[in-house]
């Protein structure tokens, strides 16, 4: 018998008559931990997800050959989105360093990475079959190139819950750029399991989380206090009232996230050399320091899903002017994303804490806009990203773009499917059996498309 | 055999009979083609030694153009003599492929002939007969012993099922909680103070009956039902693309809906304007609407609701205008069918008699509106004009706008303004390779970028050396240019604050011969099998008498197809067996939260079974043979037992049936958001009860929230006239469940019950400013005097007086406060945080 979304709705969140106060407490919201499939080798994820289209070809796959071609016509076709896409060639602008005991070349953009590229497994085959950022944005992150369908910090909270009861098991952080919403949304998936949007800001993580003005603590505790009185006496003729009892225990769940919520917000807690390490105070790249340090601090205390948009240092989709404008993307996120790797290692959280980068699609080899500040056009055919942590090999690399680096090679082609397979596998999640009723359908994550979980970066 | 041949020859010569591929064509096809053109090699990814191979096509596609022998690239290479490569083909050859391209039989026809019989042979005479699927009678009512109880024939259905249980119907429920289930459950709103009391006073015997046919006709019923019309919809005033971007004219639909809900326009006429309001007006494309064809045109807002991540896109993107298509044609139809069409946009369905030819038949009588093949011809005007709107404005003033907006004076700004920004892009350019600029070499720079027809401009280059200002300073003629600019700018606003275009919203037919429509195999475009007509889904028709969709061709006078139209007669017609089923079992949730079916969108085998199928029945026969009146039909509900009976508690039930499948009560319901909302601004006085118009804007809050725009616009109007963002809902009313669209739509509401609903009840701005009008309001009424005020405010909020346990939590928040005031406003807040004012009892 399949379930109606309402009746999986009823379980998350009212199906508790008759358990203990506090568990019901953390199922009335959702929250509460739910076994896995099977032994999982990671626990939580950070998801940094830098939408836009960054130019991978730039930062970590070099392609020497290009140097040949330089400004000369490419050696075979280059289809580009055809806008302004042109068969001229362009090398990357920026010298590349080999790295670590991996031994592997990394952009000279990104120097705080390039010290932790072992810690580092890469898919250098990734294509996309979209071409445009909001559908190929949609894909990544819900697995369809249009809005409606859950993202997957969703379905990994729908599959597993979340370890801290005083927390959503799923937050969304960024400044500035991003789709909204729609890229961490539980579309149909219960509302529990939404991205609860949080900024790195102790004062006003969450909506609605501090106190407005002219009311202290202590006041609050009296209204918190009345209103459950209320509540009491206005259900004693409903003793068995299970959503009331939920209202109920919501409300010093409520006092508890105020609390939970602003505390790990507040990155003045962290000591002056971790906060040095990722840089929070730098002005171009304290802001996303900041929200590493905080990712950090959520996982730590047993959040789910981490999800981290990138695009607050500027636009990613560099059609023009790349040699103007990438140097200052790389240097927002590269401090913080290898301090988050470090840190992460240091603490013992690397172990099972799975950290994934990427962006929807790359950018081509070619020049786009011929005029006195080129760029590169959308490259969905052959792209990179990786993946750290929680079971996954450190300094791997899986498949490869051609010599050009504008197309996977046939051999380990991956897509999106394939790493939303890897990432529920690492989670002990069958991706297969993860499933919720829509429509007549048992939908799921990967859906119909094909995929495999990418055993070959797997410890 | 010789005379045969003779007259085989003679027929094809005279362009008279096809070729037949295995006996003709193909031994033209291995004595030139086949050697190259074969399974193995297969040069130019074409294989000629088979008719499956012929149809496939090469690397650069089709080669057959059926019907149209010069056109197809199979003749364009021979007739040239490109090809066979270093050979040639005989005149006879020749002729004999031309002809064969122009009259042969290619495989679609018998495709859509196999694909037509195989759909047949599924829906068999018992797939016809599922529940559903069979026209709705009124049963006689079952006789029921506690008549005492039954005040209608909807209650003997109930009581029937409760009895045969040994249960009953509870009795009335106080008056109290009467007067608040119907305020809430017609208006969306909690009753005044003086209305509870007028309703508490009235002690004749059709005081309820009163209260609910006032309540009908409040301008407000319109609102709360409109409301949920608009969830079906999938309504929003954005469209869903990358950025979010306005649906600027789709209020007038919202507004449409309310006041068609107000007036009780008929539902099947409701039903069919909104799916061919601009085929029952014969809506001429491009032309200027009269006010009442403006109205049908606004209902065809309907179908303008979907996310469309199309508009204003220059990337040719064939899915993408499937993707839109297919999602107006599942959403709109599965609101008024019940089934769940999208589930055979790949392949038939899995469990209901439903076709994958089905769903594409469905999707034809939409394809002249949303025609992938012809996207841009509804989607391109001119200038600023927004795609898809039909332009509401009397002849005189349109042709003023059409030119303003046209005006060379309008592209001239816009030229400049690249210029400028080029130029300053430019100089930068010029001061990063460490030349100095020398006027001279100024003007050419600039001379040079006024001379590019192709101007591109790079908006997003860094400022990296000066910025705008320090360059004016700089370079002195650029201030001078830019004076220029903005002196050109503020003239021309001047002139154009006279014109302010209206638009609608609306659908329509871009052609009368729409581009054809194919069963897409897996749904996949790239992948068309059978070609279709469109037509009702089979197990739905009459095999003695199948549906026909008109002949447009055969209306010389009609700008459209009449498709939707058509279909649209089909939905309400009274023969359908569902239409009026799943309306009023729509209905029948909006009023108790879950439906007689309770797969509210799924009638079919997945879906639930009704828990009353004679009351579904009756209902659905009563409201036809009433003409579909929705206000009548919500009536009889409201005024049955079973809506008014109590919501208590019963041990023995709630084990047994849990889920109040048998109505033993009338389940408490939590309020929808914007219940909630409007309600609080009702009772605090704040209520702005102006309707229609604008949404009302948005703003970002303090913490990022997103909240109602005091400064621009009015942040006291009911929520369904604010705006409806699908990025950037109104955070107090998606706390509690409010859609904001990110699906198609939403036919139910989640009623959760979250921590985060709690935040907003005890931080949220909104919060504050309702206890801070509902305090001094309070105080004003009773002079001052706390404890006064508070004992109105129970009465206000809840419509009774304190009960004594309540009234010891107010008195000891006035006691324990710092003064009287703030005592007060934490009292009203902890009661509107509370579940009596939250629930509808």
């Amino acid at each position: 018998m399949i379930r109606t979304r309402r009746e999986v709705l009823q379980e998350a969140a009212l199906g508790f008559g008759g358990l203990a106060l506090s568990a019901m407490m953390s199922k009335a919201a959702g929250l509460g931990a739910r076994d896995p499939h099977f032994a999982p080798r990671a626990k939580r994820v950070i998801f940094l997800y830098i939408g836009g289209g960054p130019s991978t070809i730039d930062m970590f796959d070099p392609k020497p050959v290009l140097r040949r071609f330089d400004g000369k016509p490419a050696p075979f076709e280059i289809k580009g989105r055809a806008l302004n896409g042109s068969q001229q060639i362009m090398a990357s602008p920026w010298e590349f360093t080999r790295c670590g005991e991996s031994g592997r070349e990394i952009s000279n953009l990104l120097p705080h990475f390039q010290r932790v590229v072992d810690r580092v497994s890469f898919v250098r085959s990734m294509t996309t079959d979209r071409i445009d950022h909001s559908t190929a944005q949609f894909t990544f992150v819900t697995g369809r190139g249009f809005t409606g369908f859950p993202a997957i910090g969703a379905w990994v909270s729908y599959a597993l819950g979340t370890e801290n009861e005083n927390l959503p098991a799923y937050i969304a952080l960024g400044e500035g750029a991003s789709i909204g919403g729609r890229a961490h949304s539980s579309a149909w998936l219960p509302p529990v399991y939404n991205g609860t949007a949080m900024r790195a800001d102790a004062k006003a993580p969450i909506y609605n989380i501090s106190r407005p003005e002219g009311m202290s603590e202590e006041k609050q505790r009296r209204l918190i206090s009345a209103i459950q009185q209320l509540n009491r006496e206005q259900k004693a003729d409903r003793p068995l009232d299970t959503d009331l009892e939920a209202r109920i225990a919501n409300y010093e769940l409520a006092a508890r996230m105020q609390m939970a919520a602003t505390g790990v917000a507040d990155l003045g807690r962290e000591s002056e050399a971790t906060r040095k390490l990722y840089g929070v105070d730098h002005p171009v790249s304290g802001g996303y320091g900041r929200l590493c340090l905080m990712a950090r601090r959520l996982v730590e205390s047993g959040v789910r899903f981490v999800q981290v948009y990138g695009g607050g240092g500027g636009n990613w989709d560099t059609h023009s002017n790349i040699k103007g404008q990438l140097p200052g993307l790389c240097q927002y996120i590269d401090q913080g994303t290898a301090a988050l790797l470090t840190d992460l290692d240091q603490r013992g959280l690397l172990e099972d804490t799975l950290v994934v980068w990427s962006g929807e699609f790359g950018r081509l080899p070619t020049i786009e806009a011929n005029t006195a500040t080129p760029g590169r056009d959308h490259n969905p055919y052959g792209f990179s990203m990786w993946m750290a942590g929680g079971g996954v090999k450190r300094g791997f690399d899986l498949g490869a773009t051609d010599e050009l680096g504008y197309g996977a090679v046939a051999e380990h082609r991956a897509g999106h499917s394939d790493i939303h397979a890897t990432i529920q596998h690492l989670l002990g999640i069958d991706y297969q059996k993860n499933t919720y009723p829509y429509e007549g359908r048992e939908e799921s994550l990967v859906g119909v498309n094909p995929a495999r979980v990418l055993r070959e970066i797997l410890v | 055999m010789w005379v045969f041949l003779l007259f085989l020859a003679a027929g094809i010569l005279a362009g008279q009979r096809a070729p037949l591929f295995k006996d003709e064509i193909l031994p033209v096809f291995e004595k030139n083609c086949v050697s190259c053109h074969n399974a193995g090699r297969k040069m130019g990814g074409l294989d000629l030694s088979s008719f499956a191979g012929l149809m496939a096509g090469g690397a650069s596609g089709p080669v057959i153009a059926p019907g149209k022998g010069e056109r197809s690239l199979l003749w364009m290479m021979i007739e040239s003599g490109r090809m066979p490569l270093g050979g040639r083909m005989t005149g006879a050859s020749k002729q004999l492929i031309r002809s064969y391209l122009e009259h042969g039989r290619f495989p679609q026809e018998e495709l859509d002939q196999a694909e037509a019989e195989r759909a047949a042979r599924r829906i068999t005479p018992e797939a016809r007969q599922w529940w559903s699927f069979v026209k709705p009678r009124d049963f006689p009512a079952p006789a029921v012993s506690k008549s005492p109880l039954v005040r209608s024939k909807i209650d003997a259905f109930i009581e029937a099922r409760l009895e045969a249980r040994g249960w009953s119907m509870q009795g009335e429920a106080d008056r109290v909680t009467l007067l608040r289930r119907a305020s809430f459950a017609l208006t969306g709103l909690a009753p005044t103070e003086a209305e509870a009391r007028g309703f508490l006073a009235d002690t004749s015997a059709d005081a309820y009956e009163k209260l609910v046919d006032r309540l009908l006709e409040s301008t407000h019923f319109g609102e709360h039902w409109a409301r949920h019309w608009l969830d079906v919809a999938g309504y929003s005033d954005t469209r869903g693309d990358a950025g979010d971007g306005e649906r600027e004219a789709l209020w007038k639909y919202r507004d449409w809906v309310i006041r068609a809900l107000n007036a009780n326009k008929r539902i099947d006429r409701f039903l069919t304007e909104q799916f061919a309001g601009d085929q029952l007006i014969n809506y001429k494309p491009g032309a200027s609407p009269t006010p009442e064809e403006a109205e049908m045109l606004t209902a065809t807002g309907y179908l303008r609701t979907i996310a469309d991540i199309t508009d204003n896109q220059t990337i040719y993107e064939v899915d993408k205008y499937f993707d839109a298509l297919q999602k107006t044609v599942e959403t709109s139809l599965g609101n008024v069918l019940g089934l769940t069409v999208g589930c055979v946009r790949c392949h038939d369905h899995k469990f209901d008699p439903l076709l994958q030819r089905d769903y594409f038949r469905l999707t034809a009588a939409f394809q002249a509106t949303w025609d992938p093949e012809n996207w841009l011809a509804a989607n391109l005007g001119f200038g600023p004009w927004p795609s898809r709107m039909v332009l509401d404005m009397p002849k005189a003033a349109r042709e003023a706008w059409i030119a303003d907006v046209t005006s060379n004076d309008a592209k001239t700004i816009r030229r400049l303004e690249d210029l400028l920004e080029a130029t300053y892009e430019g100089f930068r350019a010029e001061l990063r390779r460490g030349r100095p600029l020398e006027p001279a070499r100024r003007l050419e720079i600039r001379k040079l970028i006024e001379d590019d027809p192709d101007l591109e401009i790079d908006r997003s280059a860094p400022k990296d050396l000066m910025s705008d200002g320090e360059m004016e300073e700089k370079y002195p003629e650029l201030k001078r240019w830019k004076e220029e600019l903005i002196e050109k700018k503020a003239s021309r606003r001047k002139k154009q604050s006279a014109i302010e275009p209206s638009f609608i919203e609306a659908a329509w037919d871009v052609s009368k011969t729409p581009s054809p429509t194919y069963i897409l195999t897996r749904g996949n475009y790239l992948a068309p099998g059978a070609k279709v007509e469109p037509g009702i889904p089979l197990v739905l028709d009459n095999p003695e008498k199948p549906f026909r969709f008109p002949d447009p061709a055969a209306h010389r006078e009609w700008h459209h197809t009449g498709r939707r139209l058509a279909l649209a007669e089909w939905l309400v017609g009274a023969d359908h067996p569902l239409t009026a089923r799943v309306f009023v079992n729509r209905v029948w949730q909006f009023l108790f939260g879950e439906g007689i079916v309770r797969s509210v969108d799924d009638f079919g085998r997945q879906g639930e079974k009704p828990t009353h199928p004679e009351l579904l029945d009756h209902l659905a026969v009563r409201f036809q043979q009433q003409g579909w009146n929705l206000k009548q039909l919500i009536r009889e509900i409201v005024m049955s037992q079973v809506f008014r009976q109590g919501s208590a508690e019963c041990a023995a039930c709630l084990a047994a049936d849990p889920g109040n499948h048998l109505l033993w009560r009338k389940g408490p319901l939590r309020l929808e958001a914007e219940t909630i909302r409007d309600s609080m601004l009702r009772l605090s006085g704040l209520l702005d009860t102006r309707q229609f118009g604008k949404p009302e804007p948005l703003r970002r809050g303090p913490d990022g929230q997103w909240m109602e725009e005091e400064k621009k616009g009015n942040p006291n109007r009911r929520g369904i006239y604010l705006k409806q963002s699908r990025t950037r809902p109104v955070a107090f009313l998606h706390a509690f469940d409010a859609p904001s669209m990110t699906q198609d739509h939403e036919t139910q509401r989640f009623r959760s019950s979250l921590p985060s609903q709690s935040l907003a009840l005890l931080n949220s701005p909104f919060l504050e400013r309702i206890t801070k009008a509902l305090g001094e309001q309070l105080l004003e009424q009773s002079s001052g005097h706390a404890e006064e005020a508070a004992r109105r405010a129970f009465f206000l909020l809840y419509s009774r007086e304190a009960r004594p346990g309540e009234w010891g939590v107010a008195g000891n928040l006035l006691e324990g406060a710092e003064d009287p005031p703030s005592g007060l406003r934490l009292l009203l807040q902890a009661l509107l945080a509370a579940n009596d004012f939250l629930y509808s009892n």
